[in-house]
């Protein structure tokens, strides 16, 4: 029983979702419309259908669960270098975990966030049929859920790694329209990358 | 009536958190809830799996084999993106993605592919060459790292890039190196910077590979041979190159930085205690290391305020190579072996502790990984490091070996074989944004 505030959702096909304010708050969207005052009565999310509602629901429910769980261990540091027999010895890097928490215009810790089970989850929680993808990514958009929307553009662009620029053509419906000669031209540009 | 259950084992996660209730208008919803629990998808569990593809996120994904002893076969690949070359993407699907979508994809394609994008058409070509596109691609957290190789013997020259996440070699061309130029420094922020004598003078040459974009740096005032550190300050838009005497230079030369913001080499303190002479040198967080030879200790040299300091940090006896390698933030390491006996040698990493003044010691390589690494105890190795990564290779054998300070992972590099021999090396971050100016 949560004496939190419910937050009333409701796909495209009618069906009806409640959730944890601060679960529909990842959507900055949703958010939005409950500080517009809109929290109390059903939120109506005409683009998003309930398969894939149901499946974002989830996905920010894990990650407000993380949250809250760093939240609490917050003070502890984490501590990467290792007491090996010097046990006294207090590594520097508590000052660099709490400047983590500190906003910067470019994500350069992006590569300092240790691997944690979130990643393996969020990475099952991708594998997923390119419908379902496509939907998933289209609705982080619509909702504006950011975490959402880099982890399924990722996927995409993962996706397209290996892939020639005919297959490329085929899977997006592309018509090229480069002249043999220009196109000739741009590989020419730059060889190096089409081995 | 009332809720419907629902028998998937999602419902552990969500079942406290979300109900899925009934709508009063329309009661076909009931049923609608209840078949989606039972049909619909397969798979309904976020455990499980739909389709047959394995499409893993790139994340770093670490994956650990136990030893085998040492035929041990492709270890752990730090930053291996799962590539699945048969994946299928169905036609139709992708082609209703509206632009802006597309433009967030794109933007997490890793560098070299970009260009192979770029002859898709026209509309491809002009997005992929925007400048805000490609300003937008390099904001995205880094696409892995990369190893800049450089061989030069007499006219021929061969620089390629490495990408350790695509485990693929790309020959970019570096055409534009003038002849003279036969040192790789380095690379830092997106930048590479090359240094030679052009004549009588040495120069620096700082470029950024995916962009072609190549410059000449001004002169300095001492014109000597130096070591070189480059550093960019990405916020700043700038970049800074340090340079000091290495140990086969003038000692009594004071340290000169170059400003990317005044285009101009400032000559700042000349170390004390000048008969020392410097053999490595990192920086990290506005401070130069100096690691002095004979004795072995350290000197810091504060950019921004210009003062000179001695670290009484006493360096482990018997160390037998001593590489300073700078990690991220404020992290400064040494790399070495300890031990003259080959039987008990081992390849050790320290950390300096600023607070205590002391290093501490945070890793051993295994033996296994150091046997294979270097065969013979007298065998010679490179190391250098960038963000938390210490690379080892061996100069007799094409291996590189990686060492993740913050996930404490051990692993070869995969694909690539570089012999150090003759061959430079260095970590490298393609980006599109890195400046030369």
């Amino acid at each position: 029983m949560s004496s939190k505030k419910m937050i009333t959702l409701k796909s495209s096909d009618g069906r009806i979702f409640e959730v944890e304010e601060a679960v529909a708050q990842e959507s900055q969207t949703i958010k939005h419309m409950i500080e517009d005052g809109y929290g109390n009565s059903v939120i109506p999310l005409p683009n998003v259908t309930g398969r894939i509602l149901y499946k974002i629901i989830e996905f920010c429910t894990k990650h407000v669960a993380v949250e809250e769980d760093i939240k609490q261990k917050s003070v502890e540091p984490t501590v990467v270098v290792e007491d090996v027999k010097q046990k006294s010895v207090e590594p520097t890097v508590v000052e660099d975990v709490k400047q983590k928490s500190v906003e910067l215009p470019v994500d350069d810790d992006a590569w300092d966030a240790e691997p944690s089970d979130i990643d393996e989850w969020d990475a099952q929680f991708i594998d997923v049929d390119e419908s379902t993808m496509f939907e998933l990514i289209v609705a982080s958009n619509y909702l504006n859920i950011k975490r959402l929307m880099d982890l399924s553009a990722q996927a995409i662009a993962d996706m397209m790694k290996d892939k020639t620029v005919e297959e490329i053509r085929k899977i997006f419906n592309i018509q090229n329209d480069f002249t043999p000669e220009e196109e000739m031209k741009i590989r020419n540009e730059n060889s190096w990358a089409y081995e | 009536m009332g809720e419907a259950s629902v028998s998937v084992s999602a419902s552990e996660l969500i079942s406290q958190l979300v109900q899925i209730g009934t709508s009063s208008e329309d009661d076909s919803n009931q049923r609608q809830v209840t078949h989606f629990a039972a049909s619909g998808s397969r798979n309904t569990s976020p455990l499980g799996r739909s389709g047959s593809r394995n499409t893993s996120p790139s994340r770093q994904k670490v994956v650990k084999t136990k030893p085998r002893g040492l035929e041990e076969e492709t270890v752990v690949t730090t930053f291996s993106k799962t590539t699945h070359p048969d994946i299928q993407m169905e036609d139709n699907i992708w082609a209703m993605l509206p632009e802006d979508l597309l433009n967030e994809i794109l933007a997490r394609v890793p560098p070299f592919m970009i260009f192979r994008l770029r002859s898709v058409c026209k509309r491809w070509n002009s997005i992929l060459q925007d400048m805000s596109f490609l300003k937008f691609h390099s904001q995205v957290p880094s696409h892995g790292p990369c190893l800049v190789t450089f061989w030069k013997n007499g006219q021929t020259l061969q620089c390629s890039v490495f990408s350790l996440p695509l485990k693929q070699w790309y020959r970019i061309p570096f055409t534009f190196l003038p002849q003279w130029a036969f040192c790789l420094v380095g690379s830092s922020g997106g930048l590479v910077y090359f240094s030679g004598f052009d004549g009588l003078t040495f120069r620096t040459i700082v470029c950024n590979p995916l962009t072609q974009a190549w410059r000449i740096l001004p002169s300095m005032h001492f014109n000597q041979q130096r070591q070189l550190i480059l550093v960019v300050d990405r916020m700043d838009r700038s970049f800074k190159v340090i340079a000091n005497s290495d140990i086969y230079g003038d000692n009594s030369l004071p340290i000169e930085v170059y400003d990317s913001k005044i285009d101009r080499w400032t000559v700042h303190q000349i170390m004390p205690a000048m008969n020392l002479c410097s053999s490595k040198m990192a920086f990290c967080d506005s401070r130069l290391y100096l690691e002095t030879l004979s004795p072995l200790g350290l000197m810091m040299y504060r950019l921004d305020s210009g003062y000179w300091e001695h670290i009484p940090a006493k360096f482990p006896r018997s160390l037998l190579d001593g590489y300073l390698v700078a990690g991220k933030k404020k992290r400064l390491f040494l790399v070495g072996r300890i031990g003259i006996y080959s039987t008990l040698q081992s390849m050790r990493i320290w950390e300096l502790d600023h607070t205590k003044v002391v290093w501490v010691e945070i890793c051993r390589m295994p033996p296994r990984y150091f046997r294979d690494l270097l065969r013979l105890s007298a065998e010679r190795f490179e190391c250098f490091g960038q963000d938390n990564l210490i690379c080892f290779t061996s100069w007799n054998q094409a291996k590189g070996l990686l060492y993740d300070v913050e996930r404490k992972v051990w692993s070869w590099i995969v694909g690539c074989a570089i012999q150090t021999f003759a061959t430079q090396v260095c970590f490298y971050e393609p980006r599109f944004d890195a400046s030369i100016y």
